[in-house]
């Protein structure tokens, strides 16, 4: 039995289409990404997933228990990190992992010791009874974090956590992630930012305009990018010559071809270099050239025809 | 069950945290009550004017000026010395001091030989009402004794020269024979009288309250502080939205019911302490009987529940925080105008008393007034009761099914 299974999922909001024919499952201890750019349709999905939406149609299921018919079921083996802070300022850091365990069920001798085992997991113990309205970014970020497995959940939903954090407490909170996944919990890690999901992630989906693009291991996904460098040439080009010169080489995918730059999959790229300069002709001012090795950026563009962050 | 007290008691310790709104809630009600007992005369004695008295002249002509002084209600006469007279005067210690001077009766009994009886009065320049009180008050008594002595001159004189001891019987015969002879010399005048002052009062539209003005505003301004509390533990839904803890409570196992359940709770909790103090405040104040307490305190905190139930899905149907603030005042100030929180009912126009005792708060100071200081029938209670509580009841329930759609998507 997966951790999470999500078939089929679709959510509709009148004409726009959020999440189109989504599917996927997590197993126990496994970080699982969903890699996309902003609007891809990640949050939407993570929403239907805690039960917070309604899916249009697919279904959810949460060890085994369907997010809509045994909702209740679902959500208590569930944890939620949302993208925003979710944290009550005016309350302590322990007041607030106290609260949110028992909206959990936990009971007050099972919540003494938790709070105080998640306040030293995530670095707080010192300032317990501190308020959050003065606690760092950071801080608020792993109080925000445990608050979400205070419950021991079976599943966490990790939507962006990183997002806006310092790189010091950026790197805190994904061995957290690391030491849920090591204690057998599944994680659903939402992000746009590759090198996250290539650093933390056993398997990743690439998803964009609600679709699933890609699915698999990291090296499944350099895969499919044929084991092919990324060359990348900035510059004044005429994008219809470019793209006919182009096309003649072996070896040689071109990902994108406007007036500015240029994208191509070359294998050994290095050593095409001086027939990718000759195929883009005379007319070609080239500024820059990038050469990257296989990643998951190159498979994006190869993918969608356009760069993660544009 | 637990956690319905456990999101009770977080969104207590929150408000706690901001005492603003807290001591907004409690303290303006209670400013504008402190107020209205402040101007209110009817509840507090009367200010009294104290006039030291110096009598140099310590006759029966003086004694009667100083008795028919000490009748006024506002005044309150003390006898001193002409040097401790002018200290206290000095230190503003008084509000006026009155120099009988010797020969006053001689000059009140020869005024037809042309003496002047004079009083001295110094009063108070600190004090701007009190002096001119004493000095109408002066007045009058002195033109009383003026025609007393103009019209029983004669058997006052005796009276004034029997000092040894009371008048003898034989002169207590011709004083009064004489005093009826003046009488009746004047039968024509007096009776009928000859000026007649017929005073007529323009009828009350209604009966003119018992209560006095503190006891009439109570209900009303406790009632303000709950409607108070209602509005903003209502909109703490969308303060919760901005915290983003809505959408994660939502999250997590809790139904819509029990979160709503619990902001209902603490609710009714800060009610339960603003209802006590207010309702003691009344008790010690405005002479609210004890042991109407526990009865005006449970239907308090019933109509405040409920007030509070009623409020929640403006929230829902609300399109921003700022929209369900500014729907939110739009409602509370009519209904605190009409449900007698600014005017009781007994000052309103009856088309309007008669409207605001049917709002929900209306209903709840109408029967908390009946509670109070009336007789308490059921009736009337249950009628209320029923009057708020199911509206409340649906508001609740469909504030909770509300919930989850209108929020989990923003």
């Amino acid at each position: 039995m997966s951790s999470i299974t999500v078939d089929a999922l679709r959510k509709q909001y009148g004409d726009t289409v959020a999440v189109d024919g989504i599917s996927f499952a997590a197993e126990p201890g496994e970080v699982f990404g969903l890699l996309g750019p902003n609007g891809a349709g990640k949050t939407t999905t993570i929403g239907c997933v805690s039960g917070l939406l309604q899916p249009t149609a697919g279904r959810v299921a949460v060890m085994d228990h369907d997010v809509v018919r045994d909702a209740i079921n679902a959500r208590r083996a569930l944890g939620v990190v949302p993208q925003e802070l979710a944290l009550y300022q005016d309350l302590s850091a322990a007041d607030n992992l106290a609260y949110w365990g028992a909206a959990y069920d936990m009971s007050r001798n099972q919540l003494r010791p938790r709070v105080a085992e998640v306040l030293e997991e995530i670095g707080l113990a010192d300032r317990a009874r501190d308020k959050v309205g003065t606690f760092s970014g950071g801080m608020k970020r792993r109080l925000n974090f445990g608050c979400g497995i205070i419950h021991r959940p079976r599943v966490l939903l990790l939507d962006e956590p990183t997002a806006g954090v310092d790189p010091q407490s950026r790197v805190r909170l994904l061995d957290l992630v690391r030491e849920q996944a090591k204690s057998g919990t599944a994680v659903v890690y939402t992000t746009h930012y590759m090198e996250e999901a290539q650093e933390l992630c056993d398997r990743i989906a690439i998803v964009d305009h609600g679709k699933l693009l890609a699915i698999g291991t990291l090296a499944e996904l350099r895969a499919l990018v044929a084991e092919k460098d990324l060359v990348r040439l900035s510059g004044r080009f005429d994008a219809a010559a470019a793209s006919k010169g182009l096309a003649e080489l072996a070896d040689v995918d071109v990902l994108q071809v406007t007036a500015d730059v240029v994208t191509l999959a070359a294998r050994s790229g290095s050593r095409q270099l001086p027939a990718i300069f000759a195929a883009l002709g005379g007319s070609a001012d080239i500024q820059e050239t990038t050469l990257t090795v296989p990643s998951l950026e190159s498979l994006f563009i190869k993918l969608t025809g356009r760069e993660l962050r544009e | 069950m637990r956690y319905l007290f456990v999101a009770a008691a977080k969104d207590i310790r929150r408000r706690l945290a901001d005492p603003a709104a807290f001591v907004f809630w409690i303290g303006l009600p209670l400013l504008l009550g402190g107020l209205l007992s402040f101007i209110n005369g009817d509840d507090a004695a009367p200010p009294r004017a104290t006039v030291l008295v110096v009598d140099a002249d310590d006759t029966f002509s003086s004694g009667l000026l100083l008795t028919a002084l000490e009748r006024a209600p506002t005044l309150e006469l003390q006898t001193v010395s002409l040097d401790e007279g002018r200290r206290r005067i000095d230190d503003g210690d008084a509000t006026a001091l009155l120099v009988v001077p010797q020969g006053f009766e001689q000059a009140v009994f020869d005024a037809s030989a042309g003496l002047a009886a004079e009083l001295k009065l110094v009063t108070n320049p600190a004090q701007q009402i009190l002096p001119n009180i004493v000095e109408e008050t002066l007045e009058i008594v002195v033109e009383g004794v003026f025609y007393a002595q103009q019209i029983f001159g004669g058997a006052l004189r005796r009276i004034a020269a029997s000092r040894s001891g009371p008048p003898s019987d034989v002169d207590v015969a011709a004083m009064a024979v004489e005093i009826n002879r003046e009488v009746t010399s004047l039968q024509d005048v007096l009776f009928p009288p000859a000026i007649a002052l017929t005073v007529a009062r323009a009828a009350p539209e209604r009966t003119a309250p018992s209560l006095s003005l503190g006891q009439l505003f109570l209900p009303g301004m406790l009632f303000m502080s709950l409607l108070f509390i209602a509005g903003g533990m209502a909109g703490d839904i969308w303060e919760e939205q901005q915290m983003g803890t809505l959408k994660r409570a939502l999250a997590t196992p809790q139904s819509a019911l029990r979160l709503l359940a619990g902001k209902l709770l603490a609710g009714i909790v800060m009610m339960t302490a603003i209802a006590f103090v207010a309702l003691a405040a009344g008790a010690l104040l405005f002479d609210v009987a004890w042991w109407r307490f526990p009865a005006a305190l449970a239907w308090c905190v019933f109509t405040g529940g409920a007030l509070l139930a009623l409020m929640t899905p403006l929230n829902m149907l609300a399109s921003s925080q700022r929209a369900a603030d500014m729907l939110s005042s739009a409602i509370i100030f009519p209904l605190m105008m009409l449900g007698g929180s600014f005017f009781p009912f007994e000052y309103m126009p009856a088309w309007m008393a008669a409207a605001g005792r049917w709002t929900p708060n209306g209903l709840g100071v109408a029967r908390l007034k009946d509670l109070l200081y009336g007789d308490v029938a059921f009736a009337p209670l249950a009628i209320a009761a029923l009057g708020i509580g199911v509206p409340a009841a649906a508001a609740f329930l469909f504030s909770a099914r509300k919930l989850r759609r209108r929020f989990a998507m923003l």
